[in-house]
């Protein structure tokens, strides 16, 4: 039987709510969270070093999954830096309400320099003999009040309302994460699985019938669009002999 | 004294060109005239220019001199992304500054006292860059949008930078340029070289003669006074040869003896002109017969580590009136004769002129 191995961060959860929904038989699907500890905190469910054996057993006819990047835009700008800075976004205006502009070129670059450092990718890429891809993060959310009453902290920080960055410029960023992702996968040999057209809301934010029920992660059913796509992308390759 | 003395008989060692020049090792080699100007670690020092400039920042930096970095990039990007996108190679984001005329209207378009009617410039990609400052962002921007709002930003920030800033440090690099025939804006680089279009109708080359220099620095050295009456201005002129001539019918290597002449005469009467502009002789250093070539590499162009060393040790000694002074190398890579350019370190600057000739 085909195998479908989807391996990463947090946002695998949407996947794996969707293939536990699905009940797909004629492909073997395994989702995973890779496993971290971070003080006496563990999430995931698999530690990297089985992830790499299991990668190392899918065929050519098989599929790999990646989500390890492109969640950096969250970190830098969910919520408002102490030194606030703005970007204009794929339509050319300016968003962010002050602070310094960063052109679109420079984060880029910054993106792609955080994305360069993990090695993790290239290796697994290296190790496998099917086609991997690496899923691209979903879309933000549009919502600065949905996100707002869902936050208390994020990473150490106290959040109201007043802290998120606008709409826009969270885009921006996300936008911009999401280039120098594709980027860097391309110079790996990884080829970037875009988010479906039929997440995004008509200003290129996630719908919300596909937010998930904190401020950053989407919904079992927006895991459904991608496992669509990851069947489609297995299919084709058989196509494609 | 006897009034029968003649002159030269009471004059220091370094009026002499045997004892000064002609017999000590070359890194002993000291041409420093007057030098008034002391700095200390907390001054400011700005510094604008052609290629050379980007040595004197770097070591200012590393000499724990206060390298006053006025548009530093936002604290987001890591030093890697800034380095590449210009943030720190200059005192401010305008690239490589080469002449005098560049210079006054930078300060110029910071005041608002000219806006030049040069529409930006949409390359065939999409990417749009400031002809201005072509080079300075690799990847253009994204937008005209973007590139006007990053270029007013700029701008903003130079202000601040001649207002703040306790010494300006300016490497005079070329006299030839080229010019909008409709404004007579001066661009780094011939327009169509690295970015935007050439147009013989839109485009006009000027090769600047000493009283246009002068005129120049004139200008900007009193409009630097009115906003900051406390700046001194270091001038120094490159040793670095032109990449290339488009003087007619002239060869590269008289051109070049033509612009540094000027520059240096230029540079010369503004110092004499004016008590807080101060010469240092860069130039002198690394071209004089006391190196017998040895600073510069084998393409006889790029400066050498050793040289930039030597002009910075004698720029820090003098500067802080000697309180700061490194010794000179004892060993330098070859002290006569031939010279062994694949001995020398050569440290890249980033040049623009080096678009002039791929070849």
């Amino acid at each position: 039987m085909r195998r479908i191995f989807v391996f990463g961060d947090s946002h695998t959860r949407a996947i794996l709510g969707a293939v536990a929904a699905a009940a797909i038989d004629d492909v073997k699907i395994d989702v995973h969270w890779m496993r971290s500890e971070k003080g006496d905190k563990v999430q995931g469910d698999l530690e990297y070093e089985d992830a790499k054996a299991i990668a190392s057993s899918l065929g050519p006819d098989d599929l790999m999954a990646i989500s390890l990047l492109g969640t950096r835009h969250n970190v830098v700008g969910l919520l408002r830096h102490e030194q606030p800075f703005t970007m204009h976004g794929d339509d050319g205006a300016p968003c962010g309400d002050d602070g310094e502009l960063i052109p679109r070129a420079v984060m880029d670059d910054m993106f792609a320099a955080i994305s360069q450092k993990n090695k993790r990718i290239a290796e697994l890429r290296g190790l496998c003999r099917a086609p991997v891809y690496h899923l691209m993060t979903p879309p933000p959310k549009g919502d600065n009040g949905y996100i707002a009453s869902r936050l208390v902290r994020y990473r150490d920080r106290v959040v109201g309302a007043y802290d998120l960055n606008p709409a826009a410029l969270r885009l921006a960023l996300w936008q911009s994460e999401m280039r120098a992702v594709q980027r860097v996968c391309e110079g790996w040999d990884v080829r970037p699985l875009p988010v479906d057209p039929r997440a995004f809301d008509e200003h290129g934010f996630l719908k919300p019938e596909y937010y998930g029920a904190d401020a950053t992660h989407a919904n079992k059913a927006y895991g459904a669009l991608v496992l669509e796509q990851l069947l489609g992308a297995l299919n084709a390759g058989e196509k494609n002999g | 004294m006897d009034k029968r003395q003649h002159p030269y008989r009471t004059l220091p060692a370094k009026a002499f060109w045997k004892r000064s020049v002609a017999e000590p090792a070359r890194a002993m080699v000291d041409p420093v005239g007057r030098f008034d100007l002391r700095i200390d670690a907390q001054s400011r020092v700005a510094t604008a220019g052609s290629c050379f400039a980007q040595h004197i920042a770097r070591h200012l930096r590393q000499s724990g001199f206060t390298y006053y970095i006025a548009e530093e990039g936002h604290p987001l990007l890591p030093q890697s992304v800034k380095d590449k996108h210009h943030y720190g190679t200059f005192s401010a984001r305008y690239g490589n500054i080469y002449t005098a005329r560049q210079l006054l209207q930078l300060f110029q378009r910071a005041y608002g006292e000219f806006r030049p009617a040069e529409q930006p410039w949409i390359e065939a990609d999409g990417r749009v860059l400031d002809p201005f400052r072509p080079t300075v962002q690799p990847g253009g921007y994204a937008s005209v949008a973007e590139m006007e709002a990053d270029r007013e930003q700029h701008l903003r920030i130079v202000r601040t930078m001649f207002e703040t800033l306790d010494v300006f440090v300016f490497t005079l690099g070329l006299t030839e340029c080229w010019v909008s025939r409709q404004d007579g804006a001066a661009f780094p680089l011939c327009p169509g070289v690295e970015g935007g279009i050439f147009d013989a109708e839109k485009y006009a080359f000027l090769n600047q003669d000493v009283n246009q220099v002068q005129e120049d620095m004139r200008a900007f050295i009193a409009g630097l006074k009115r906003v900051n009456p406390a700046a001194h201005v270091v001038l120094t002129v490159s040793p670095v040869p032109l990449m290339a001539t488009a003087e007619p019918e002239e060869h590269v290597l008289t051109a070049t003896t033509y612009s540094k002449s000027v520059l240096r005469v230029a540079a010369g009467m503004l110092e004499r002109e004016h008590e807080h502009v101060h010469y240092f002789p860069s130039y002198e250093i690394i071209t004089g017969g006391h190196v017998r070539g040895a600073y510069f590499a084998s393409d006889l162009r790029s400066v050498v580590e050793e040289g930039v060393d030597h002009v910075m040790r004698l720029f820090l000694k003098h500067a802080t009136g000697g309180t700061v002074s490194t010794p000179a190398p004892t060993n330098p890579a070859t002290e006569e004769g031939a010279v062994n350019q694949a001995a020398q370190a050569l440290v890249d600057v980033e040049c623009d002129e080096s678009a002039l000739d791929r070849s």
